[in-house]
């Protein structure tokens, strides 16, 4: 199977971004592929969710993150940095039939943030503009996938809030682009800022980068009210127009405890089935079959 | 890269818990994937857990799949495995713990009883003495303290139960063990040998938490090679257990010479 990239993305923080990646990962895991989760957010919360915070110190100790090897790449000069042997296979504390889930991490440290920051003014302070940055930053990246990608069947970014200049690689390199949103006021009016930026805005006509794909909705901390009932059918009657910037998932994850009890189980041992708990198993693999039809275009 | 049977089971006797509880086999197996970054197949894993099993390290119970626990090193001397396979040092075991937890129990928290000199204080390791069949009625060790007044008529008689636990053995389970002793005693103590820095703090406080709800006292332990270096946390609440069951507790776990020493503090001269 050919390795597809994911990105999960919205400007919104507290979208559920996270909880969809783990989420989502976990379920493409328990599906029997290969997956590896790359966490671009200096919160690092889905390095946390995943591998605990045992493991995560380790990792963040022994320079295997994100953040680590961009510092070795763009700063100690090292060309001969890669990703690979900073991955951390075999992370899941899950399992499934039995066997643990085929998950692997690509961990994240909060010094990505300041990584990031120095990254953008160091390079400008050396002539490059900020185009420039994203385009270097992305030819590292692809190639570091194109290396990558032969071992796994699905790589997922989970992307920090904003348009960061690795969200904007991550998205341009992605096979489908997933954007987790609230059905409400402030997350809709959210989603609309981040589509035209890319899509249509400045951003896009400035770069000579690959454009990304149509984005797909995905609703996420779905509650029983008026308010929600009525954006999702918005949304749904905007995606079904022609030419509408996005398309939108059917699969809807409602706001639910068990949901936020699931990315706390970092010291247990649990099955899939009982780490996502009250239904939602069945929601992620639901999400997963739409997932899949998106990826291959049915 | 591929492991060697012997690795598997190194790592198995790293990552089992140290005070004996069970592990799925599933689970173990998944803990063995994460400790080693690679996936290990069903038949390698009961390769590595029989070889432990021969040389007598674990053992095993029947149900969900099937557990395996660590057994106590006495019961693994007969077949110690080769210099090159023992395990890298790991923490100090429950069993290893009893000693220094004595050395405080006869030093430190006596002398914090702030007993009048002609009281009578008697500690006993009852962790082997007790019914079998008795869930959570074994405590590691009971103290007994007793004492007559001045001026008020009577004695006082004072049973405390301790509840030992290793780094990795403190969870909810452990608070209600100790709560459970107390049917037989007046005090119950969880103690928790928790050093500085250690991983397992970040339980620190749900584990206080469920000793203060439940009146059960919460020693820390933080070096065993020193008896001072022991903190009260959380400070027990006195149950209101019947003096009947008390007397019929103290009579099965005290030896003759303790308990004479406990009646001729309440049946001696007044202090």
């Amino acid at each position: 199977m050919k390795c597809k990239v994911i990105a999960v993305a919205n400007m919104k923080g507290g979208v559920g971004k996270t909880a969809t990646v783990v989420g989502l990962a976990e379920a493409l895991a328990a599906e029997g592929a290969e997956t590896l989760v790359v966490d671009l957010d200096p919160q690092a919360n889905a390095s946390i969710c995943l591998a605990g915070d045992s493991i995560l110190k380790t990792l963040i100790e022994e320079g295997n993150t994100i953040d680590a090897f961009l510092d070795d790449r763009f700063f100690r000069k090292k060309s001969e940095a890669s990703i690979a042997p900073r991955i951390r296979t075999n992370v899941s504390n899950v399992f499934h039939l039995n066997d643990q889930l085929m998950l692997s991490l690509l961990a994240s440290s909060s010094e990505l943030r300041l990584l990031e920051r120095k990254l953008v003014f160091e390079l400008t302070k050396t002539g490059f503009s900020l185009d420039r940055i994203v385009e270097s930053l992305h030819s590292i990246i692809k190639d570091q996938l194109r290396r990558t990608r032969k071992d796994y069947d699905y790589i997922v970014f989970d992307c920090a809030p904003g348009i960061s200049a690795l969200t904007e690689v991550s998205l341009r390199l992605a096979d489908l682009v997933i954007v987790p949103t609230i059905p409400d006021f402030l997350s809709t009016y959210g989603l609309h800022s981040f589509c035209s930026n890319l899509w249509t805005g400045d951003i896009a006509k400035r770069t000579t980068l690959k454009k990304p794909k149509r984005p797909h909705v995905l609703i996420t901390r779905k509650r029983p009210t008026r308010e929600h009932t009525q954006t999702i059918e918005r949304l749904r009657m905007e995606a079904a127009t022609t030419g509408s910037g996005f398309g939108i998932f059917r699969t809807e994850i409602p706001e639910r405890t068990a949901i936020a009890e699931a990315l706390g189980k970092i010291h247990e041992w649990p099955s899939f089935s009982q780490k996502w708990k009250d239904g939602t198993a069945a929601t992620l693999e639901e999400l997963v079959t739409e997932v899949e039809e998106a990826l291959n275009g049915t | 890269m591929p492991v060697s049977i012997g690795d598997i089971a190194r790592q198995m006797v790293v990552l089992l818990p140290q005070d004996g509880a069970p592990v799925l086999n599933r689970v173990m197996r998944v803990m063995l994937a994460r400790r080693l970054e690679t996936t290990i197949d069903q038949d390698h894993y009961f390769e590595a857990r029989d070889l432990l099993l021969r040389q007598g390290r674990v053992g095993i119970q029947r149900g969900q799949g099937g557990q395996v626990f660590l057994l106590p090193e006495k019961a693994s001397q007969a077949a110690p495995p080769k210099a090159s396979e023992v395990p890298a040092p790991v923490g100090w075991t429950e069993a290893q713990l009893m000693k220094p937890l004595k050395a405080y129990l006869h030093g430190p928290f006596a002398k914090g009883l702030d007993l009048p000199k002609e009281a009578a204080c008697v500690v006993q390791d009852t962790s082997a003495i007790g019914p079998r069949r008795g869930r959570w009625a074994r405590p590691d060790f009971i103290l007994v303290s007793a004492m007559k007044f001045n001026l008020m008529p009577g004695a006082q008689v004072d049973v405390h139960s301790f509840e030992l636990k290793a780094e990795s053995g403190a969870t909810d389970l452990a608070v209600y063990e100790a709560l459970a002793q107390t049917r037989f005693t007046h005090f119950g103590h969880l103690v928790w040998h928790l050093p500085e820095q250690s991983e397992s703090e970040a339980r620190l406080a749900e584990i206080a938490q469920q000793c203060d709800q439940h009146g059960i006292g919460l020693i820390r332990m933080f070096d065993p090679d020193n008896a001072e270096a022991c903190e009260i946390l959380v400070d027990p609440v006195r149950k209101a257990t019947l003096p009947a069951i008390v007397d019929g507790f103290l009579e099965r776990r005290l030896s003759g010479d303790q308990r004479n020493k406990i009646a001729h503090a309440i049946n001696g001269a007044r202090a």
